[in-house]
């Protein structure tokens, strides 16, 4: 009897002692909760405030910028007076050199406006092929400076679908260019439209020539900054943030954006999609 | 024929003269400058000038208020707002308050050349 006494207290001491340990426990969950998510507010505030001053940098650099590259050309279209050949070549790279710091820097302003939170989409129907195709065209001058040949295939049947033309012509340029740049001269660039009716989803697939996609790279395409470990073909600057402000302008779409190589190896196919209709 | 007389305001002195060697190079004749709307108010009353060249955001009077002032003083005045990628959303007010178009400063010289030359050829015919 007396065994069996002393047997419960005990096991009513362990249980007690237990169900302390287990409120310390909850006790400290509770206060790391309450941390994480004081140290989450500071962290959003913080990428906000980040991307404030980026957007406030950019902003101040780039009207002087945009000023150095106009009289650099003034000076060059002898507007002002013949320069000798020297003068010219030091002329022409300012102007260069002012152009591709001007390509940064809409870049990283362009990144600023979409990280800043949700971003705006001014929806409207239009039809994806007709602007891929506007592009195509557009872009042809830089095409025929590499010799390459841009094929434009359409299967979507012209179909009508909802996206934000402005935001989605930044897509299609991206890969457009991306495309070019990567591209080995005289080859060609395959761009093909179409619906996939099971998923109700418009694709646009842009097919390279070029190097591909390094081995183990393929999950860091679209991240911020990351440019990979191949070049572009012929010298072309690049930023490493196209690909991360089309992939947010895609998803805001409640569209998906994708890189994998060809299967025969023999470049890389980009692409996107977005809803169709009733989807 | 009657040269037509432009005025550039904008805070920025670099773009001043960048704007006046082109609108010098495209034989206008540029009667004034002036770095802030306030300012730019005053010589536009003065000079009556045909086309005014104004960036937005500018201290002391920005360039949305001078330009609707600038519009009651003399509604047939052509006014181009001078913009960047940051006053986009400014801009479509400037052309509800009457501004006739926008020139983003970046845009590279030859194309800032034809847009002027277009512009003015529309508005006040060949020149």
């Amino acid at each position: 009897m007396t065994d069996m006494s002393t047997t419960s207290l005990i096991d009513f001491f362990e249980l007690k002692a237990k169900l302390e340990d287990k409120k310390i426990e909850a006790g400290l969950l509770k206060n790391l909760a309450i941390e994480y998510s004081k140290q989450e507010r500071t962290l959003f505030e913080l990428v906000k405030q980040k991307n404030y001053i980026l957007g406030m940098a950019a902003h101040d650099i780039r009207n002087p910028l945009a000023s150095i590259k106009g009289f650099a050309d003034l000076l060059q279209d002898n507007s002002v007076g013949e320069l000798n050949t020297t003068q010219k070549e030091f002329v022409s790279i300012i102007s260069q050199a002012s152009e591709d710091l001007l390509v940064l820097l809409n870049e990283l302003l362009d990144f600023a406006s979409v990280s800043k939170g949700t971003i705006e989409l001014d929806l409207r129907e239009n039809i994806l092929s007709e602007l891929v195709l506007e592009r195509i065209h557009l872009i042809g001058p830089l095409a025929q400076k590499k010799n390459i040949e841009i094929v434009f295939n359409d299967f979507s049947l012209e179909t009508i679908i909802l996206f934000d033309r402005k935001k989605i012509v930044q897509v299609i340029d991206n890969l457009l260019s991306n495309a070019l740049k990567y591209s080995f001269k005289k080859t060609k660039i395959i761009t093909e439209i179409f619906y996939n009716k099971k998923e109700k989803f418009i694709f646009c697939e842009i097919i390279d020539s070029g190097p591909g996609i390094p081995k183990g790279e393929e999950k860091r395409l679209f991240g911020e900054f990351k440019t990979l470990n191949v070049s572009p073909t012929d010298g072309e600057k690049s930023t490493g943030l196209g690909l991360a402000i089309s992939k947010k302008i895609v998803e805001a779409h409640n569209g998906r954006i994708y890189g994998r190589n060809k299967t025969d190896h023999t470049g890389s196919v980009f692409g996107f999609c977005l809803p169709g209709r009733g989807n | 024929m009657k040269k037509i007389s432009c005025i550039v305001v904008d805070d920025e002195s670099h773009i001043r003269v960048f704007i006046k060697s082109v609108l010098k190079i495209l034989k206008f004749n540029v009667s004034g400058e002036a770095p802030n709307g306030e300012k730019g108010v005053e010589i536009f009353e003065q000079l009556k000038p045909d086309l005014v060249f104004m960036d937005i955001n500018m201290p002391v009077k920005t360039g949305d208020e001078a330009l609707k002032e600038m519009k009651k003083i003399n509604p047939f005045s052509m006014i181009i707002m001078l913009t960047s990628v940051a006053d986009m959303e400014t801009v479509e007010q400037c052309i509800k308050d009457g501004a006739d178009f926008y020139i983003r400063k970046d845009t590279p010289l030859e194309e800032l050349k034809s847009i002027i030359t277009e512009l003015v050829n529309t508005r006040f015919g060949e020149l």
